[in-house]
C-alpha cells in the first residue's frame, strides 16, 4: 500500500499505472477520473482567482483538461471528470446551485457534447486546438444564451456576441495549445 | 521531453479560425458600426398630428397653445430646434435616434416620438 503510482500514456493509447499493489482496469480508470479532475479543479479555481475586468474573459484552461480526458478515457468517464470539475469548483468558491453555477454548468455540458461530437466524428479534419477552440465557442455562446432567457430577456445583450467570440477563440487557441503540450509529453 | 510536433493545426483548424474571425467582424460592423437611425417619427401637438419617415431631412412647424415648435429631422436624427416655451426642457433634450426614444414639450403640448419597441435600457447591475 505505500506504494508510488506511476502513470503513463503508452503508444497505443491504454491506460498504464504501475503500483506495487496490483490494480485493475476499473481502479486505474477511476484513478484517472479522479486524477484529471482534480487537476481541472485546481486549474479553474487559480482562473477564477486571477482580477479580470469581465468574468467571461477567461482562457479556460479546465478544458484543455477535458481535451486531455478524451484522449485517455471514455467519452462517459470524460463527461463525469466535467461534471466533477463543475461542481466540486461552484462548491469550493461557494456559488453552488446559484446563477454562476447555472450558467458554468449549462456552457460545460453544452462544450462537453460538441467537443464529443468533433472528437469522435471528425477528428480527421481538426486537430486538439480546433476542437478546443469549438469548446470555447459553444460553452461561451450557450452561457450568453442562458443569460438571455433566464434574466435578462433583451435582444440587446447579442451586442456582447463578438467580444466574446473573440475572447473564446484568443481563450480556446491558448487552452487548446496547452493540452495539446499535455497529450504530447504526459 | 517538453518538445511540440509540428504541424499539427490540420486544414479544418483554419478553416474554422478563419470562419470564426469572419463571422466575429461582421458581427461587429452589424452592431456597432451600423447606421441604425430613426425609421418614423410620430410628432402629435394640440391640433396636430403627423408621421414622418425618419431618414428624410425635413423641418416640421408644429403649432401649439404658445407658438410654433421647430422640429428638425436629419440624418436620422431627430430634435427641437426652436420653442416658445420657458424653460425650454425640449431643445436642452438633444437629439434623439433610437426607437422608442422621445422629446416631450408639456407648455406647447408637443410629443415627438420615435416609433418602435424601446431597445436601450438604462443600466444593468450584478
Amino acid at each position: 500500500m505505500n506504494g508510488k503510482l506511476y502513470i503513463s500514456n503508452t503508444m497505443n493509447g491504454k491506460l498504464y499505472i504501475s503500483n506495487t499493489i496490483r490494480s485493475s482496469e476499473g481502479q486505474k480508470r477511476a484513478f484517472f477520473i479522479a486524477f484529471l479532475g482534480a487537476m481541472a479543479i485546481s486549474l479553474s479555481i487559480i482562473e477564477h482567482m486571477v482580477p479580470k475586468p469581465f468574468p467571461w474573459m477567461r482562457i479556460g484552461l479546465a478544458n484543455a483538461i477535458t481535451l486531455y480526458a478524451f484522449t485517455l478515457l471514455k467519452p462517459r468517464e470524460v463527461m463525469l471528470v466535467v461534471l466533477s470539475r463543475v461542481i466540486a469548483t461552484s462548491i469550493l468558491i461557494g456559488s453552488f446551485l446559484s446563477i454562476t453555477f447555472i450558467l458554468s454548468f449549462s456552457g460545460a455540458l453544452a462544450s462537453f457534447m460538441m467537443m464529443y461530437l468533433f472528437y469522435t466524428y471528425l477528428r480527421k479534419f481538426f486537430s486538439i486546438v480546433g476542437i478546443s477552440v469549438i469548446g470555447a465557442l459553444t460553452s461561451n455562446t450557450v452561457q450568453l444564451i442562458m443569460v438571455n432567457i433566464l434574466f435578462i430577456n433583451t435582444r440587446l445583450s447579442y451586442y456582447f456576441l463578438p467580444f466574446i467570440l473573440l475572447f473564446a477563440l484568443l481563450g480556446g487557441i491558448l487552452s487548446g495549445w496547452f493540452s495539446r503540450f499535455l497529450v504530447e509529453n504526459i | 521531453m517538453l518538445k511540440l510536433k509540428r504541424n499539427i493545426l490540420k486544414t479544418g483548424d483554419y478553416i474554422l479560425i478563419l470562419t470564426v474571425l469572419c463571422l466575429i467582424a461582421f458581427l461587429f460592423s452589424r452592431f456597432y458600426f451600423s447606421k441604425s437611425g430613426a425609421r418614423q417619427v410620430n410628432i402629435t401637438g394640440n391640433s396636430f398630428q403627423g408621421s414622418f419617415p425618419g431618414d428624410e431631412n425635413r423641418v416640421i412647424d408644429v403649432e401649439g397653445p404658445l407658438g410654433v415648435t421647430r422640429v428638425i429631422i436629419e440624418d436620422g436624427e431627430v430634435w427641437v430646434e426652436e420653442s416658445p416655451c420657458r424653460e425650454k426642457i425640449c431643445i436642452k433634450m438633444g437629439k434623439i435616434k433610437r426607437a422608442g426614444e422621445q422629446i416631450v414639450c408639456v407648455p406647447n403640448r408637443v410629443i415627438v416620438e420615435i416609433e418602435g419597441e424601446r431597445e436601450a435600457v438604462d443600466g444593468i447591475t450584478r
